[in-house]
This record gives structure tokens, C-alpha cells and sequence, in this order.
């Protein structure tokens, strides 16, 4: 089954309206600014990757884009959704209903099953009114096998490679349905196989589901795959030429 | 109607599901908070320890005072709360032989007082005046002799070794037909029969009070009322008023049933006495169920406090292992908010575990504490008396003090920011 992000709706509704769209974003600690005047928009379906030096702030964008953060000024509307003067119940809603996280450190639960972990965030969402949760284990279960690790079902995290970790944390990312994928530095911890399939990876999910993705990177060839490449320098963001090797 | 988060444009019309807030199942949060107390079985076990021997203690404490409260209610009820004694309203010194004294009080007690509802014996007795007799086991008057002795000896009726409740250790007492022909017959007590060295009945000893000779029909055993009788020679009232012209007898004891001592005690003098029971005193015990309620509440008192210190004790330790908990786990903190959990849910969670911990402590505790109350019946014999509404509280005052103590945690964790949550890892 593929995402219920392309059954119910019409493409023409996502064309007109971009899933990020930021406007005079910044964010302050203390008196340093790490995000100055930001403005951004991705459409649907894009592939960003995100670079510039250690300490620019990349991280620091990502946590305002999926809602971890919130940025000093500006607004920033997410699918429409206008998000800074959303309070705790909104934004919580948001991260759990419209994106998903993928992290460096995969953050798997060591004591619970993988299918355990992907299935995990489904308490913290509305439920339409009688899903079982044998639905969710199976769920959980197709998005593995979406991943790949079918084969691995019952396993503890700590049984996995690091590659097939960041597979569950993909899956895991996938059970809300995301229109927006934010992962920070996603191949951080991977060997060349393992980044290389797991960019495999999101460019199926790009051709199978309508969703967006936003991957920092400090790798070359995860940039290389991205439709489009922003760089952060004194808390600017801007676009970067395409490098064609 | 469910709140929407936020203003919508037409793009976010089909997440108007999914954005709507979640609520947690019951069970999931159970089901989180067990599968997070197996993830560190033996800190947990450890952890808990502390609302077992609390919850432990207080069982033990409430259930050995309660069982050890009913033993000595049961022995005050047995005697006390059963016991009324009349005696002349106003007593002279001795009362002995009724010189000087108005003698008040009948022989005829059991005749009179068995009819009453209530009574389930009664005697009378009083000193006999024996001048300078001594008392010997035969008949040459010796001085020298040890076992010539100045004892106390005492006109009774038949019904007194029922209502002082002994039993005879050798022989029989003597009866209502011993007072009536007034025999000179004695039963001497268990502590004069080993002064005077007489244990067989089957010889008729014979001991004399200054130059009469008295049959020994019986040895009495230790009289759980009036109990200095045990060192007394009781002879029938009759042989008394024949032998040493005792007018009457000085105090009724009356056995009652439970419950029935005030009763008695207050128709006792006018059974006795028709025409001037005035001249009467009854004596009743207290109220024994005030008797047991001072008895219980000061012991319980002390026992209540004590438990309530270890349970504290035992709600630290918890709110200390949680505290670690949330500071070891704030990666997953992280995590959950990210993955669309709010605060309520992250505070949901570890209370939910803190009260499975206390829950568990209390569970366990319970069953300690019940263990160790029919060990310690089983050890002393009493009957355990377990009540069930502690067996049934003990793990509820468990699951409580695991949510008191998890409040501060819950707190701490529902207040972490996600992003600084996310930062320290896993
Ligand atoms: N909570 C905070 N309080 C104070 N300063 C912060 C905080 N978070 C980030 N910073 C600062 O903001 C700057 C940008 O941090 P950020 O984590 O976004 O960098 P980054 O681009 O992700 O770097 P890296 O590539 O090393 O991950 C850094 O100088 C950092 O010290
Ligand atoms: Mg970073």
C-alpha cells in the first residue's frame, strides 16, 4: 500500500502550496544569532541537502523546520500550516503527524523489538476509532519490509549493522505517513555501502510517495543526489551551484 | 468537536487527521511502563525494595498489633470483662468473723443469682476467724514443728470454684450437701497442699485447724480471680458459721457472660439484698471496648508511624532511581517528542512507571508482610489476624507512593526542551 499522502488528494493542491515556505526566520542564543533572516521554500517532493561548516547552524535550522525549535522571529508555515504561533499541542501534533526524524545516532530504544521501535510513535497519534494495535504491529512490520529488513523482524537493535539501524530509523520516520523527512546527517555514522543504500533508499521513497527530503550532509556524494544543495554561512542561507563531477 | 491545531490552507485539508491530538491508551501507558521496568530488571527490583520493606513494615506492624491487640483484648474479655463482685457498701478492716461488721451478704448466692440472665456462676466467701488454731497435719500440738502453720482459712459456698474459675488438681470440691450438713471437710489450695506436703487424696489426708480435724476431699489449682485463694484453706460456709462462727460471708464473686457484667452488676444487689440494696457495692470492669481501643490505638500509633517512615524511606529511593532514569533517558525523551509526544505523555510515562514501581514494591511487600505475621503467630500461637482490607490497601498505598514519588521526576522530564533532549544522545 503505498502512503495515504497521494490516495486522497489531488496533485494539484500540493503544487500550489510549497511544504516549507520561511520567511525572516531567525534564532538567537543569548545575544549570538545563528539564523539571520532566513528565507526558504521547498515544493513538494523536493530533495534538499543542506551543507556549510561545522557550527553555521545547520542543526539549528533543522529543529525549527521540524518544530523542535523555535526560531526567535519570522513565521514559517509547514504544508500550509502556519507553525510559530502554534502552542505545545500543535507543534507536538505536527512533528508526529506531518514529519518524520532520522538522526545521526539512529536514537533506536535498545530494549524494544525493531518493529517495537517503528511502531512507537503511533500512541502519540490520533487513531481513527478501533484500530487494533496488531494494525500497527502490521504496519510497522510492511514499513521494515519497505526498508528491507524484513528478514530481521523480532531483532534488537543491538543485533543490526549501523546501516541496517538507520534502515529502522527510516522506517520508524516513515509509520507517520511525513510529508517532510529531516535527517541530520543521516550517513554521519555509515560506511560507503551502507550510505550508498541508504540514499538508494530515499530516492525510492522520492519515486514511491510524494514526500520531501532535507539531509544535512558533509558528504560529497549524499549532496551529489540532491536535487538541490543550500549552503549556511553567517546564519545566510542561499543556494549553491550544482557541483557536476 | 475536536480542536483543530492551527489555521489551514487547502493543501493541509487531508492532514486534518492525522493533526489531531493523540490520546494514550490505558494499557500502552501499562505496557510502556512494564516493558521500561524489565529493561533494568535488577535496578528495579532494587529500586523497589524500599516500598517493600515500607509497605513490608506497615502490614507487618498493623497486622502483628492487630493480632497481638486481640490477644490481649481476648485475655482482659476472658476475665476481666467477665467478672462483678459485691462486698458490703461500707467495709470494715479484716472482715473477718463479722465482728463489728453488720453482716449484709447472704450464703444463698447461687440461688440467687443463677436465675438472673447472664450469670454463668457465682460464690460467696468470707474469712473465718480461727483465734489462735494452727494448722497442722496431725493432731499433737508441736510448736516446733515445720509444718505447723498460721494460715488463712475461709468459709465458702459451693458455686466459688466455678465463679473464681480453677479446677480441682487432686480430688473434688465439696458441694452444697457438704455445706448444708456442714461437714468438716477442706479443700486446700495448691500452694498450702505443697507447704503441708499433701498430694494424695486416695489416703483421706486429714489436717487439723487448732485442735478440729477437717478431711482433705481436694486440692485446688490456681483461681484465675481472686487468685490469692491459692494459699487459703476453703471449708463449706455452713462448717464455717458451725466450726468458727463466721455470721456470713464478706464478697460475691459472679461469673457473667460476655457482655453482661454491667448488667449484673447493677441487679447483683438487689438480688442479693431485696430489702436494702443500698448496702451493697457492685463492682463491674471498665467498658472493655474502650480497654481495647486504648490498648490498640497506642500500639497501632507507634506501628503506623514507624511503617510511615519506611514507606517515605521507600518513596525516596523510588523518586532517586527515577530521577536517574529520566537523566539517563533523556535521548529518548528526545525522541518521543520528536516523534509527536507532548509533555503530558513524557510525564504520563514515567509516572506510569514509578507507580508500577511502587505497585510492584507494594504487591510484594503485602505478601512479606502477611508471610511474616503467620510466622510470627505460628511462633508465639496466637491466631493470626489478618485483616483483608490492608492485604487489599497494601499494594494500592504501594502504586501511591510510587506516583507521589514520581511526580518530581515526571516534572523534570516533561520539561526538557526536545532539541536539548535530542543532543545527549542515547
Ligand atoms: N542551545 C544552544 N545554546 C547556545 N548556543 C547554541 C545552542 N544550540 C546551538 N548553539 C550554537 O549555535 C551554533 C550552531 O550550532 P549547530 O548545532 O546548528 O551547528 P551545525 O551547523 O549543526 O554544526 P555541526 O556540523 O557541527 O553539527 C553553534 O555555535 C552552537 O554553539
Ligand atoms: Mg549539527
Amino acid at each position: 500500500m503505498s502512503l495515504a499522502l497521494t490516495d486522497s488528494e489531488p496533485q494539484t493542491a500540493d503544487n500550489t502550496v510549497p511544504v516549507i515556505r520561511m520567511r525572516g526566520i531567525s534564532r538567537s542564543f543569548g545575544d549570538a544569532p545563528v539564523l539571520r533572516d532566513v528565507d526558504l521554500d521547498v515544493q513538494p517532493g523536493e530533495y534538499v541537502a543542506i551543507v556549510g561548516p561545522s557550527g553555521s547552524g545547520k542543526s539549528t535550522l533543522l529543529n525549527v523546520l521540524g518544530c523542535l525549535d523555535r526560531p526567535t522571529t519570522g513565521t514559517y508555515e509547514l504544508d500550509g500550516v502556519e507553525t510559530t504561533t502554534l502552542g505545545e499541542r500543535g507543534r507536538a501534533a505536527v512533528r508526529g503527524g506531518l514529519l518524520g526524524f532520522v538522526f545521526q545516532s539512529f536514537h533506536l530504544l535498545s530494549h524494544l523489538s525493531i518493529e517495537d521501535n517503528v511502531a512507537m510513535s503511533e500512541s502519540y497519534r490520533h487513531r481513527q476509532p478501533g484500530t487494533q494495535r496488531s494494525t500497527r504491529r502490521e504496519r510497522a512490520i510492511a514499513e521494515l519490509e519497505r526498508v528491507g529488513l524484513g528478514h530481521r523482524i523480532g531483532y534488537k537493535p543491538r543485533l543490526l549493522s549501523g546501516g541496517e539501524r538507520q534502515r529502522v530509523a527510516i522506517a520508524r520516520a516513515l509509520m507517520s505517513k511525513p510529508a517532510l523527512l529531516l535527517c541530520d546527517e543521516p550517513t554521519g555514522n555509515l560506511d560507503r555501502a551502507n550510505t550508498a543504500a541508504v540514499l538508494d533508499l530515499f530516492d525510492e521513497l522520492r519515486a514511491s510517495d510524494l514526500i520531501t527530503i532535507m539531509v544535512i550532509t558533509h558528504d560529497g556524494s549524499v549532496a551529489e543526489r540532491a536535487d538541490r544543495v543550500i549552503g549556511i554561512a553567517d546564519g545566510m542561507v542561499s543556494d549553491r551551484p550544482r557541483e557536476t563531477s | 468537536m475536536r480542536w483543530l491545531p492551527f489555521r489551514r490552507r487547502d493543501a493541509a485539508d487531508r492532514r486534518r487527521t492525522v493533526l489531531r491530538g493523540s490520546r494514550m491508551g490505558l494499557n500502552e501507558m501499562i505496557d510502556a511502563a512494564v516493558n521500561g521496568m524489565f529493561a533494568k530488571p535488577v535496578r528495579s527490583a532494587l529500586t523497589t525494595l524500599g516500598t517493600v520493606l515500607g509497605i513490608g513494615s506497615l502490614v507487618v506492624t498493623l497486622g502483628i498489633a492487630k493480632t497481638a491487640g486481640a490477644q490481649i483484648v481476648e485475655r482482659f474479655d476472658a476475665l476481666a470483662a467477665t467478672t462483678v463482685t459485691v462486698e458490703p457498701a461500707q467495709q470494715g478492716g479484716g472482715g473477718g468473723g463479722g465482728r463489728g461488721n453488720r453482716i449484709v451478704l447472704p450464703w444463698d448466692v447461687e440461688q440467687r443469682l443463677l436465675p438472673l440472665n447472664g450469670v454463668v456462676a457465682a460464690g460467696a466467701f468470707g474469712d473465718a476467724n480461727t483465734g489462735s488454731g494452727r494448722i497442722s497435719t496431725n493432731a499433737i500440738n508441736d510448736p516446733t514443728d515445720r509444718a505447723q502453720l498460721k494460715l488463712r482459712v475461709v468459709g465458702a459456698s459451693a458455686g466459688l470454684f466455678a465463679a473464681i474459675k480453677t479446677e480441682p488438681v487432686a480430688g473434688r470440691f465439696f458441694d452444697g450437701g457438704h455445706d448444708t450438713r456442714a461437714d468438716r471437710v477442706a479443700v486446700i489450695g495448691q500452694g498450702i497442699a505443697e507447704q503441708l506436703g499433701i498430694r494424695d487424696m486416695s489416703r483421706r489426708p486429714v489436717i487439723f485447724i487448732g485442735e478440729e480435724a477437717f478431711t482433705v476431699i481436694g486440692i485446688m489449682g490456681q483461681p484465675q480471680r481472686e487468685s490469692a485463694l491459692v494459699n487459703a484453706i476453703i471449708v463449706p460456709g455452713g462448717t464455717a458459721a458451725a466450726r468458727f462462727g463466721l455470721a456470713g460471708p464478706t464478697k460475691v464473686v459472679i461469673d457473667t457472660e460476655v457482655g453482661a457484667a454491667r448488667l449484673i452488676a447493677d441487679q447483683a444487689p438487689l438480688a442479693l439484698r431485696p430489702a436494702e440494696p443500698s448496702a451493697l457495692r457492685a463492682t463491674s470492669p471498665p467498658e472493655p471496648q474502650s480497654t481495647r481501643d486504648d490498648v490498640s490505638n497506642d500500639v497501632n500509633g507507634i506501628f503506623v508511624v514507624l511503617g510511615l517512615v519506611s514507606l517515605i524511606v521507600g518513596a525516596i529511593g523510588i523518586m532517586n532511581v527515577t530521577l536517574v532514569t529520566v537523566m539517563e533517558r533523556t535521548g529518548e525523551i528526545g525522541l518521543r517528542r520528536a516523534l509527536g509526544a507532548r509533555r503530558r505523555h513524557i510525564a504520563a510515562q514515567f509516572l506510569s512507571e514509578s507507580t508500577t514501581l511502587g505497585l510492584t514494591g507494594g504487591i510484594a511487600g503485602a505478601t512479606v508482610g502477611i508471610i511474616v505475621i503467620i510466622a510470627v503467630s505460628a511462633a508465639r500461637q496466637w491466631t493470626p489476624v489478618l485483616d483483608l482490607r490492608l492485604a487489599a490497601l497494601a499494594p494500592v498505598g504501594g502504586a501511591i507512593t510510587g506516583l507521589v514519588a514520581g511526580l518530581y521526576p515526571a516534572w523534570r522530564a516533561a520539561s526538557m526542551e526536545p532539541v536539548d533532549a535530542l543532543r545527549s544522545g542515547m
